[in-house]
């Protein structure tokens, strides 16, 4: 937070809108209602995992008036001092059961490799703790839905990394879609270029897998994992929920022959029962696309990434609305707009209308996080749900559906082929 | 859909809407309406755009007008009210306009023809391979189904299907006619002729000169690729539709006999040079 930021600013900032509270029922953890309750409480919050991404939330949270970081845990000591000399006043753990012992932790942050969420997300839950974990939620599918039976089981909080949903710019975008700004939904667009290694630094030959863990499969599920987690969560969320029935996929090593396991390279493609498809491709060799999201539809497109709309319309200037101005004018002159019928056939050259104002675009090359990504206003309502111990409504599902696509996408990719996605009922899901 | 209320003159506070469909984009003008008034008429006319677009759509395997073209020619067809009446209207046009207005053009089939039943209510086509496309008739007919409707609400709006079908209810806001003009086809910043509409409706027909025609001349069933323009003024959209569609493929010596069975209607030719002029003959 800003030094001349106070209190009511940091949360007013926060506030999202009624049409958007309607719709996306998840936003309420963090609604004004939601801030008044809590009151001057702070969430007291245990962070297990102090590797960058930990660090990255420690950051935003010091600077969060509903937060106090009581307790650090790591087993790698470098990462374990880094965060104490952010938070000195906190206990430090090097046992993850001993953090979850502590009396004094409200609230739970896992941010440690993908193969160990899972169980520490289980024994979290079962410790009575409030529980905030990284996406993706689980590095396999069983994992997933063993999770989920933890939670309801619980009865506490659950929230997971998924922080576009909080992002107001994609809040803003989805409440467009929904309401009908760009007509039909017909395709959904990701991709993720970047071009580096994906490589830690690494003090000893020892840690190499510890540390770089994001490049081997036992711990890892690679990129469809890692990135496109992230943008599978745009279909479900333009598609209304709506699950796609199979995925297809290819991947490779074909750059960074290194030694590691995940593909440096893939692209997988969902459809949808009723044909629209959803595409992810990234490639880490080549970084000229940076990131790109998008929502394809029948009368217009939205770039999620950049906060902008484009007309399917908006390559042909109408004279009829030429009259707005006119009359806001008090004039009527003549607009030359009749002719021979306009059609839509037509690459469109319209520049756009960005619909959210200071927009900040994340080109994606950060490993970390990214400012202004949602990542504050998702931390800040795992703080409010700690203090009210309210589930917020829909993250939970958002985020086991990106985390299972992300799953059978990745399969698809090493498969080379085909996957099917099995709905709710089918896996025992109650949602 | 696209709704916007401007209360930048607060005098006449003035609603604009725009959708997509039937293959272009409808516009809606309303000036003086309160918002919320303006917001359900345009629902109400959008309702009646997409329905036509559901409907009449030949390219929709589910629509009406697919399903008739799928099994008219190997029996009678029953079909509704609506669809009936259009295919009389578009019948009795046809021969008003000397064959040079054909909903079956683009068939390709030599002799052919629909039969209407109605007592039956029945369509049946005299050949094998025979289609009908009711798009530019039905862009017309949506847009004087609309206009009742804005009628019925206000005294004052403009509507635009596409640019090429506009409609006038009543004057603008200031009382002077809608100055509605028509776009030089080489410079479409620059105006061909102005139109001042109030309470009537333009159609303009023609070919883009960018563009590959997409008018098929009835009585050869190819593309007619002439240039210039056909603007058709008058009471009905429906009708200057159809006239402007059938003057533009007819011969210049048949135009002026084709619009004189057509009362309260007037046509003009417009020529736009590629030197930035235009030229406007009344027909």
């Amino acid at each position: 937070m800003n030094e001349k930021m106070t209190r009511k600013d940091f949360l007013s900032s926060l506030a999202f809108g009624g049409t958007a509270l309607a719709l996306f029922p998840w936003l309420n953890s963090c609604s004004p209602e939601k801030q008044k309750a809590a009151g001057g409480e702070r969430a007291r919050l245990g962070l297990i995992g102090t590797g960058s991404r930990g660090k990255f939330h420690l950051a935003n949270l010091l600077q969060d008036p509903s937060a106090q970081i009581v307790a650090l845990c790591d087993d790698f000591p470098l990462h374990l001092e880094e965060a104490a000399a952010l938070c000195p006043s906190a206990k430090r753990y090097t046992d993850y059961h001993k953090l979850l012992e502590d009396k004094e932790v409200d609230g739970v942050i896992i941010c440690t490799p993908l193969s160990m969420h899972a169980q520490m997300v289980i024994d979290s839950l079962a410790a009575g703790k409030h529980t905030f974990c990284e996406k993706a939620m689980a590095h396999t599918p069983e994992q997933l839905l063993a999770m989920i039976r933890a939670w309801k089981q619980s009865g506490r909080v659950l929230m997971i990394g998924q922080q576009r949903m909080f992002d107001p710019k994609y809040v803003k975008a989805m409440e467009l879609v929904h309401g009908g700004g760009i007509g039909q939904v017909v395709g959904i667009r990701n991709y993720w270029y970047r071009n580096n290694d994906w490589r830690r630094e690494v003090p000893a030959p020892q840690y190499e897998r510890r540390i770089n863990w994001r490049l081997y499969d036992e711990y890892s599920r690679g990129l469809m994992a890692e990135l496109a987690c992230h943008q599978l969560q745009n279909g479900s969320w333009a598609m209304g929920g709506i699950q796609p029935s199979f995925v297809t996929g290819t991947g490779s090593i074909q750059f960074w022959k290194d030694g590691r396991e995940v593909f440096d390279n893939v692209a997988a493609i969902y459809q949808y029962a009723n044909g629209v498809h959803m595409t992810f491709e990234s490639i880490i060799s080549n970084k000229h696309f940076g990131m790109g999201e998008q929502i394809l539809g029948s009368e217009g497109t939205i770039d999620l990434v950049r906060g902008v709309i484009y007309s399917e319309t908006g390559n042909r200037h109408s004279g009829i609305r030429q009259f707005l101005d006119q009359i806001a004018q008090g004039i009527l002159s003549n607009s030359a707009f009749a002719g021979t019928s306009w059609v839509t056939e037509e690459a469109s050259k319209d520049p756009g209308v960005r619909f959210v104002d200071n927009v900040t675009v994340n080109d994606g090359a950060s490993t970390v996080g990214a400012a202004g990504d949602g990542s504050v206003e998702l931390m800040h309502a795992y703080c409010l749900a700690v203090i009210s111990g309210d589930q917020p409504a829909g993250i939970v599902e958002e985020a086991y559906w990106s985390t299972l696509l992300a799953l059978l996408g990745d399969q698809a990719t090493h498969l080379a082929g085909r996957v099917e996605i099995p709905s709710a009922e089918a896996l025992g899901v109650s949602f | 859909m696209e709704f916007v209320y401007d209360t930048r003159n607060p005098a006449v506070p003035t609603a604009y809407s725009s959708l997509v469909a039937m293959h272009t984009r409808c516009e809606l003008l309303l000036p003086g309406m309160q918002e919320g008034d303006a917001r359900a008429l345009a629902d109400q006319v959008w309702t009646l755009v997409r329905e036509a677009d559901r409907r009449y759509n030949r390219f929709a395997p589910e629509s009406l007008l697919a399903k008739l073209n799928d099994s008219a020619a190997a029996e009678a067809v029953v079909v509704d009210e609506e669809l009936f009446f259009i295919l009389q209207m578009c019948d009795t046009l046809r021969k008003a306009t000397l064959g040079w207005f054909d909903i079956s053009a683009g068939s390709r089939v030599s002799g052919r023809s629909w039969e209407l039943d109605p007592e039956a209510r029945t369509v049946r086509f005299s050949q094998p391979g025979m289609r009908l496309d009711l798009g530019g008739f039905v862009k017309g007919f949506v847009l004087e189904k609309a206009v009742r409707a804005v009628c019925a609400a206000t005294d004052c709006a403009l509507l635009s299907f596409g640019g090429s079908s506009t409609a006038a209810v009543g004057t603008g806001p200031f009382g002077a006619p809608w100055p509605v003009a028509v776009a030089h086809t080489y410079y479409p910043a620059r105006t061909a002729h102005t139109f001042p509409l109030a309470g009537e409706s333009l159609s303009v027909s023609g070919k883009d000169p960018h563009g590959r025609g997409h008018i098929i001349d009835p009585h050869t069933g190819n593309t007619v690729e002439k240039e210039g323009l056909i603007a058709v003024t008058g009471p009905s959209p429906m009708v200057t539709e159809v006239l402007s569609t059938a003057l533009w493929v007819a011969p210049s010596g048949q135009r002026a006999g084709i619009l004189a069975a057509f009362e309260g209607y007037q046509a003009w030719e417009i020529i736009c040079k590629t030197d930035t002029n235009s030229l406007t003959l009344r027909i």
